[in-house]
């Protein structure tokens, strides 16, 4: 029984095994060899792959770089093939990788470095921030970008001449290429100014960039105060005068740098005037009070900086006034209103009067005087007869009418 | 019935065109409504087939109109431009109008001659010459004549069951549903019900001898009998109006229109709003307002009863709110939808046949007779010279209403502003006008860039429109407190719509501008300021849009012109045939039902001459009580109402006529005193109500308190004035108060400021701006932020500076979180912050989180306007933490700083004091920026104050404010790391731009106040300059 297997399967697995080895030779025998030897060549070189086959079926060169992938059709001339990579393929530098296929099976692999062409190079540079501090501690940074003119990056290690020019000094920086960039910060120095920039690369130069350096922060100040008279006559314009404003290295600050003057009173109330600085000078308004005050003042960039406490002292104008009653006490004259010359003052005095019938304010009448002189008309058809108190105020004197009647 | 052609219609035609089609060049541009038509037109004449709109609210789609008219409109622009477009569509609507109504008159009167005087007096009807010259409603014209063409078809078809007239009075049907789709509808209701009840009643005299002896039993029986048709009739047609314009329904279903109904001065009590009163019913109903009691008489005889029942019902809804009537009819939602002029129109134009009729038995028929045997030939004569008098009268005032009371601003040139939109890319935002009227659509109709504006209220779709009835931003001022609380809403996060530019052609908008950060560009050639928002994101250049499936689209642009044609086809022979009589046919059966028109009812006459004297009567009472409430000097209240009147319309000469002439003010010199004032209350107001109390009054002098409620543009204000009024004679005065004597120190003085200038892009180019010419953005600095809560309001407050070397422009943006950092709300800070910086400048801020007013309490919309109402946001969540944004960006104008603070007093409660003005420009509008301090000087709160007049230079103004109660306050959250400056954490760039900062430097001085709240105040003043020099 085993002898009879053994007899059945022997022949069946010699046809088997014959039929294997007869198969084999017939797939060995496509022979394909890269001709080209070349591996190196510079962008927008022509690069002709070349290989000997003794197949010219069902082939293909696949093509592969950082920017696309592509299938190229063989030329076939006798038993050589080539393949030419396109243009838009030998202008990118850097790796291109390919292979042949047969059939639709991988059969050569090969890679070419393409480096950049020694044409025109173009230096493309960026500058910023565009404003930076002054006093050495900001900084703005260049970055150069040069490439071939078929915008590719310079060699790794390329010399870029960095240049910058600030007041007198012009300074250059060599700085090598790397990571296809090259770059250096700028910082500013203590003076303001404009520092301007460019690179250069293999005699190519980038577009001028600019940064301002603005004055740094202001340090403290002092002021003054210019008035053409010390009365308080509420009609004339003191003013508060910054000295030149700077920062801690001598630079006056910006144009329009927003200062505050905080005036305090005698009574502590802050009252406050605003002025923008030009060449570092501020110079606020304030209208004189039209009663006698002693002024503090002092100016503030808020956060930063302040001046010196200036004080100011307004004398009264307003020594006394006449007041008459006429047509029954209806009718109250209140002048001449006189000024520190015994002038009348100026239009537009604040006269107030305050009438009080039992002991509660029924009304507060404002005026404003003109040439001097001011009047209250009390109608009988709206302050019916009776005893007021009146009391008015100008100028920081108040005077008191007690019991005042107003007849029919 | 001769056969030849009808003289009466054929003039009709003549002078109806040549009449209204030379009028409409002067009339129908400047309409409510054909300008929107035309930019629809305009959509289809440049994508027929899609129908998404960018150009409005922020996208749309047409299908929520009819659009046949426009398609026409869009057609013809292919031949002669959009505007050739609507005049030919405008002339075409004329002549189906007039010989709609001929046909109509034809069919109900059953002679030739009343209808032709029907079409005569069609062509001068002020309620056709109201809808097409004032109001330019082209669809709804278009509709109502298409659907008078087709009720003799109607009629014929259910009369002799002939399929020709059943196939031509669909095809006109659906020509009216293609062209208005509210038309068919209540046509159903309207014409078509009463003209079925009238072929029932035609039919069933046929079945009898006389008409009296058609019975109710004899009525029903042959309603029975004609069932089929009346059916057949219904249901198709109702399967026209759905499928002809199925993409319309298709759009309703899905986006339900739920915003706010809009006001409409149809729905107002017309004795109360007089103006209303006037434009939707006196106008309309016009000269046919003296005939009612012949109309009704002859509308409820029996052969016109239904017909009497539709116009009565037409007439009642078409008085508004004057009665409960429509309201209770209509139901409340439907009343608040629907503008009822529509039903007024209705009623005129179905009053036509029986009034041409009239005319025409006044003319040459019995009713002549009668007059003349009664009161002569000379009455006669004379009553028909009245009559043509006053007719004419109607259709020329109707005609020129808008000459005299301008229902739109000036016509505004476009060609500036679209080439500004061309300029510089400036379409890649979106934009907005204000103060243009309808003329925005004309703007839309020719520039691609895009508006969140728009002027088809219908499409409405972002809430912040929807929720309120506000027809459009555009003209928000008219629409009180919803109109400008939404307008505020995009003019405060104007990002989230990239809102860039905006036209303004009314300055009455531009202290709302400015306060909430906008800036002038430039005024163009024709007038228009251009306002701008720096740090606006450009359009993203695919934006969304809702599709519908393309079926929907074929549709919607096929179906419609093929109605046309093919009703076209169906019926131009019939139609033209038989009006013009070019060829002999049969005649229709409606003729058949003649009247009989050789006795004039004397009583008819008598009660109609009753109500002719009766309205007579009435129009001299109205006069008499217009006289009598204009009589301005008769009483004391009555001469200050008209003085603070005159002053609100800037009328000084009719002002200065109010003031006592004892107290020797010449007018120069009243002009002098008036042109000196500017301000809030006297530039940028509007008196909204008045209020006067007499004190003190005697026979001849009294002292009146007056409290007015002005609206401005940023906030409603109140102010009271003290005046005396005397009597001189039998007039009251008004007597004068005294103005500020105050003289300025200088006569000459000199300032000198710093003026910046951005290129923008210094190179000319259609290239993006290169990158050397975008400029740094000013860095910020958040000194402190804060969450608060005052009452149930949470509001973000805090210390912003400018640490940067140029003038900055600032967006302060707050978003509130809660503890699981889920986002809350988020918004823009307002008024109550500086937009402006200057170089180290400090600014304290309120961001408040405003939301969409009213979204959840419709009902409780309040009815007197206040432009700065209030509504914040619900939120779901308490919220505990907070982030802030602040972004800069170069400025360089309205940075006027020069304003000092004065002599200031203050107690527990208020705090006073003047404002100085040191500088060169005339401050209009000063706004105080109050903050509370506690007492470690930590900032609590913050609080603005609008003082109502302009100080002008070197002079001082008084101001008195109260001061906030602070009861309710507490500190939620006082962490600022999460303040963001450009982008970049705030800290950071604290730590390097201003490395050695006096901590707390900027609170250093502040005024001290013992109140129980806070412990002191700081004062901010920021000024808005409405002319600078």
């Amino acid at each position: 029984m085993k002898l009879k297997l053994y007899h059945i399967l022997f022949p069946f697995l010699l046809i088997v095994i014959l039929s294997v080895t007869s198969y084999i030779p017939k797939k060995t025998e496509l022979k394909i060899d890269l001709i080209t030897k070349k591996t190196a060549y510079t962008a927008t070189q022509t690069i002709e792959l070349k290989f000997t086959s003794n197949q010219t079926e069902k082939i293909y060169l696949y093509c592969n770089n950082s920017y696309s992938s592509t299938i190229l059709t063989p030329e076939i001339k006798n038993d050589s093939i080539s393949f030419t990579v396109p243009n838009h393929f030998t202008k990118k530098t850097g790796l291109l990788k390919w292979s042949l296929t047969v059939s639709s099976k991988n059969v050569l692999n090969g890679e070419i470095i393409i480096t950049p062409s020694n044409s025109k190079t173009h230096v493309e540079a960026y500058f910023g921030p565009r404003s930076i501090l002054a006093g050495g501690k900001d900084l703005s940074m260049l970055v150069v970008v040069p490439s071939d003119s078929y915008d590719n990056p310079v060699k790794e290690g390329t010399k870029v001449f960095i240049n910058h020019q600030f007041l007198s000094t012009i300074k250059t920086d060599i700085i090598p290429t790397e990571n296809l960039i090259a770059w250096k910060n700028i910082f500013s120095y203590k003076p303001s100014g404009r520092i301007l920039v460019n690179a250069l690369c293999n005699n190519s130069s980038s577009k001028e960039l600019t940064t301002i350096v603005y004055p740094n922060n202001p340090v403290n100040f002092k002021i003054e105060a210019q008035r053409d008279h010390d009365f308080a006559d509420g009609n004339q314009v003191s003013y508060f005068i910054t000295s030149t404003i700077k920062d801690q290295y001598n630079n006056i600050i910006s144009d329009g740098t927003l200062v505050e003057f905080n005036i305090k009173n005698k009574q502590n109330i802050l009252l406050k005037t605003y002025s923008t600085t030009i060449n570092g000078v501020a110079k606020a308004k304030m209208l004189h009070p039209d009663h006698e005050e002693t002024w503090k003042v002092n100016a503030v960039v808020p956060g930063m900086a302040e001046s010196n406490t200036v004080q100011l002292k307004y004398k009264q104008v307003l020594k006394d006034f006449d007041i008459e009653f006429t047509n029954k006490n209806r009718t109250i004259n209140v002048g001449i209103l006189t000024s520190f010359m015994d002038q009348p003052v100026a239009d537009g005095f604040i006269v107030k009067l305050n009438l009080y019938k039992n002991d509660s304010l029924i009304e507060t009448k404002i005026k404003t005087s003109y040439e001097g002189m001011t009047a209250f008309k009390l109608s009988k058809d709206f302050y019916e007869s009776g005893v007021y108190n009146l009391i008015i105020e100008s100028g920081g004197i108040t005077k008191e009418f007690l019991n005042t009647k107003l007849d029919e | 019935m001769d056969k030849k052609t009808n003289k009466y219609l054929i003039s009709a035609l003549l002078i109806g065109v040549a009449y209204h089609s030379t009028a409409i060049f002067f009339t129908l541009e400047y309409t409510y409504d054909a300008l929107i038509h035309l930019f629809f037109a305009n959509h289809y004449a440049n994508s027929w087939f899609e129908p998404w709109n960018y150009s409005w609210y922020t996208g749309f789609t047409v299908m929520s109109y009819p659009p046949l008219v426009h398609q026409g409109i869009g057609l013809l622009s292919y031949i002669g431009g959009l505007k050739f477009g609507m005049f030919t569509v405008a002339i075409i609507a004329t002549i189906l109008y007039i010989t709609g109504v001929y046909r109509f008159s034809l069919l109900i009167t059953s002679s030739r001659k009343a209808a032709g005087y029907a079409a005569l007096i069609a062509t001068f009807s002020s309620s056709f010459a109201e809808t097409l010259h004032l109001f330019g409603q082209l669809p709804s014209i278009i509709g109502i004549s298409i659907l008078m063409h087709s009720l003799p078809e109607i009629y014929l078809w259910l009369k002799t069951g002939q399929y020709k007239y059943f196939f031509t009075c669909l095809s006109l049907i659906s020509v009216t549903v293609t062209s208005h789709h509210v038309t068919p509808i209540f046509g159903m209701i309207f014409f078509i019900f009463p003209l079925i009840g009238m072929v029932v009643m035609d039919a069933s005299r046929e079945r009898v001898n006389s008409m009296k002896e058609v019975t109710f039993k004899v009525f029903l029986s042959t309603f029975f009998s004609l069932f089929k048709r009346i059916i057949g009739f219904g249901l198709s047609s109702l399967l026209i109006i759905i499928f002809c314009i199925l993409p319309y329904w298709v759009n309703t279903k899905k986006n339900p229109i739920t915003q706010v109904p809009i006001p409409h001065g149809s729905r107002d009590n017309f004795l109360e709003v007089t103006s209303s009163g006037l434009v939707f019913f006196v106008i309309p109903w016009g000269i046919i307002m003296f005939f009612l009691p012949y109309i009704i008489y002859r509308f409820y005889s029996k052969r016109y009863l239904f017909f009497g029942i539709s116009f009565s019902m037409l007439t009642i809804l078409g008085t508004g709110g004057t009665t409960p009537l429509p309201k209770m009819l209509l139901g409340d939602t439907a009343f608040n939808i629907l503008t009822l002029d529509r039903f007024t129109l209705w009623a005129s134009i179905m009053a036509l046949p029986i009034f041409g009729e009239f005319i025409y038995r006044f003319t040459e028929g019995d009713l002549k007779q009668l007059i003349q045997q009664k009161y002569g030939a000379i009455t006669h004569r004379i009553s028909g010279g009245i009559l043509a008098g006053m007719f004419l009268f109607t259709t020329v005032f109707t005609m020129s209403l808008s000459y005299f009371r301008p229902s739109q601003p000036q016509k505004i040139k476009m060609l500036p502003i679209i080439n500004f939109l061309n300029q510089d890319q400036h379409d890649h935002w979106r934009y907005l006008t204000l103060g243009f009227g309808d003329q925005i659509a004309w703007l839309a109709a020719q520039t691609k860039a895009m508006s969140v504006d728009g002027n088809y209220h219908s499409a409405r779709r972002l809430p912040e429109l929807t929720t309120r009835a506000v027809e459009r931003l555009e003209n928000s001022k008219f629409r009180g407190i919803e109109g400008l609380g939404s307008l505020q809403q995009f003019l405060t996060v104007p990002e989230k719509y990239n809102l860039k530019y905006i036209f303004s052609n009314d300055k009455f908008y531009d202290p709302l501008l400015y306060f909430a950060g906008w800036q002038r560009l430039r005024q163009l050639e024709n007038g228009i300021m251009v306002w701008e928002r720096l740090g606006i994101p450009p359009l993203s250049s695919i934006l969304p849009k809702k599709d519908v499936p393309r079926f929907l689209k074929i549709m919607w642009g096929i179906i419609p012109v093929s109605t046309v044609l093919i009703a076209f086809f169906l019926n131009i022979q019939l139609m033209w045939y038989r009006t013009l009589k070019l060829k002999v046919k049969s005649l229709p059966v409606y003729l058949k039902f003649q009247n009989n028109y050789n006795t004039f009812s004397n009583k008819v006459l008598i009660i109609s001459n009753i109500w002719i004297v009766f309205m007579f009567v009435v129009i001299s009472y109205g006069m008499y009580y217009f006289y009598i409430k204009n009589n301005t000097q008769l009483t004391a209240q009555n001469v200050i109402e008209a003085y603070f009147d005159a002053i609100d319309f800037k009328e000084f000469e009719r002002a200065h006529s109010y003031v006592d002439p004892k107290s020797n003010v010449p007018i120069a010199q009243y002009m002098l005193e008036i042109s000196v004032t500017d301000g809030l209350l006297s530039s940028y107001a509007k008196l909204d109500a008045i209020k006067v109390e007499l004190k003190n009054k005697t026979k001849n002098k009294a002292k009146a308190i007056i409290y007015t409620e002005w609206i401005t543009p940023i906030e409603r204000a109140s102010k009271m004035y003290i005046y005396e009024v005397v009597k001189r004679g039998s007039k009251w005065y008004v007597k004068l108060p005294n103005y500020d004597l105050d003289i300025p120190p200088d006569q000459l003085f000199s300032d000198n400021t710093t003026y910046y200038l951005n290129h923008g892009r210094r190179r000319i180019t259609t290239q993006q701006t290169s990158h050397e010419d975008v400029l740094k953005q000013p860095i910020l600095e958040v000194l402190s932020a804060k969450l608060v809560k005052n009452g149930k309001s949470y509001s973000v407050i805090g210390e912003i500076q400018n640490v940067d070397n140029v003038p900055a422009d600032i967006i302060l943006k707050a978003t509130l979180y809660n503890d699981d950092d889920k986002k809350l709300a988020n918004y823009n800070a307002k008024y109550l912050v500086k937009h402006k910086l200057m170089p180290k400048e400090t600014s304290n801020f309120r961001i408040n989180f405003e939301g969409i007013a009213w979204s959840k309490t419709k009902d409780s919309i309040p009815k007197t306007f206040n432009p700065d109402e209030f509504t914040p946001t619900e939120l779901e969540e308490q919220p505990t933490k907070f982030n802030l944004h602040c972004e800069g960006n170069v400025a360089n104008t309205d940075l006027y700083k020069l304003i000092s603070i004065n002599d200031l007093k203050h107690n527990k409660t208020h705090i006073s004091g003047n404002l100085f003005n040191t500088g060169i420009q005339e401050v209009t509008i000063p706004e105080l920026i109050i903050s509370y301090y506690n007492e470690n000087k930590e900032l609590i709160w913050v609080d603005n104050h609008f003082i109502k007049e302009g100080i002008r230079q070197q002079r001082r103004q008084f101001f008195n404010v109260s001061l906030s109660n602070l009861d309710s306050l507490n500190v939620v959250n006082d962490d600022k790391t999460f303040s963001f400056i450009n982008g970049l954490p705030n800290e950071d760039i604290a730590k390097k731009v201003v490395p050695n900062r006096i901590i707390g430097h900027e609170n250093k001085d502040l005024i001290p106040i013992k109140a129980n709240t806070f412990s002191f105040i700081k004062i901010e003043t920021n000024n808005y300059i409405g002319n600078p020099n």
